[in-house]
């Protein structure tokens, strides 16, 4: 099934009309569930009896950085496809996550750092957390850069891959640094969900949010992704038919 | 306290809200105007041959 839907939808034609289907789905579902997620984290959830009001902005903070890591590892994951299978689809897929998931890194960096000052009186320091993310967004720009620094296109694409495929060591290092090493940043939240240390009042409007940025990511890269195999198909017959 | 006056924690929390929002929406601005010029570019191509 897991193979034979690789070869289905890595046809150029086949995974463009398959993700402009998709896309609206997505977008409109992600887009209801971060507004019933922000009204809930804003306006339904009781405030903390420490941080006070100040953390809603987990509801902002922890979507970014769930789908910073998640968009880095769906981004490895096309690139490894992309180099076993010769992909150009696969290698487009890869392409379209980068600024995205460069785009949420920062958003997670700077939302950490807003948090941060109120609750550690400082918005950075070089904790094994806040420097395993930085380093994060590093490999997202070199990604970006070297991928836009090579003109032939196959090159560019194996070779950005390769740095796609090595940085996926940071995803395990960046979920348990709070862990292995002593942080200023708090331990997880929710990754166990049968025992959160958040109640439920405040754990709902969490778990709507980071699934309708889930959806929402998946708009995205449905749509940008579209526009890059369009890019790279330019010459085919089935493109001049659109 | 209402979630408009939360005191010292406005500027935090109401940022927080703005920039996700606008990354969101540039996120999907930025995808959906490379479709967009990409599409004008191959009909513009397929008029001109």
């Amino acid at each position: 099934m897991g193979l034979k839907a690789i070869y289905k939808y890595g046809s150029p034609p086949n995974f463009y009309r398959f993700v402009t289907r998709l896309e609206p789905w997505c977008l409109y579902f992600g887009l209801l569930l971060i507004l019933i997620g922000s009204a809930g984290g804003l306006f339904i959830a009781p405030e903390d009896y420490q941080m006070g009001d100040a953390f809603r902005i987990i509801y902002f903070h922890v979507p970014s950085a769930y789908l910073s890591m998640s968009a880095y590892a769906a981004m490895g994951f096309a690139s490894i496809i992309g180099i076993v299978w010769r992909s150009n689809v696969a290698f487009s897929v890869a392409k379209s996550i980068a600024p995205f998931g460069a785009l949420m890194t920062t958003i997670a960096l700077l939302t950490g750092m807003l948090w941060g000052k109120p609750m550690w009186g400082t918005a950075w320091v070089w904790d094994a957390r806040l420097t395993s993310e930085f380093i994060l967004l590093l490999l997202y720009l070199g990604y970006i850069t070297l991928h836009a620094s090579i003109r032939e296109q196959k090159k560019a694409d194996r070779s950005a891959s390769l740095v796609a495929i090595l940085g996926i060591i940071n995803l395990p290092i960046i979920h348990y640094s709070v862990v292995w090493w002593n942080t200023l940043h708090q331990a997880s939240t929710i990754s166990k969900l049968d025992s959160p240390s958040i109640v439920g009042e405040m754990l709902w409007p969490l778990l709507v949010m980071i699934t309708g940025y889930m959806f929402f990511f998946v708009a995205v890269i449905c749509r940008a992704s579209s526009a890059e195999v369009l890019k790279r198909e330019k010459r085919s017959n089935w493109v001049k038919e659109i | 306290m209402s979630i408009f006056d939360m005191g010292e924690y406005n500027f935090y929390v109401w940022t927080s809200v703005f920039i996700s929002s606008l990354a969101l929406f540039l996120a999907y601005y930025d995808a959906l105007r490379k479709h967009k010029d990409v599409v004008e570019m191959i009909k513009n191509r397929n008029q001109t041959e």
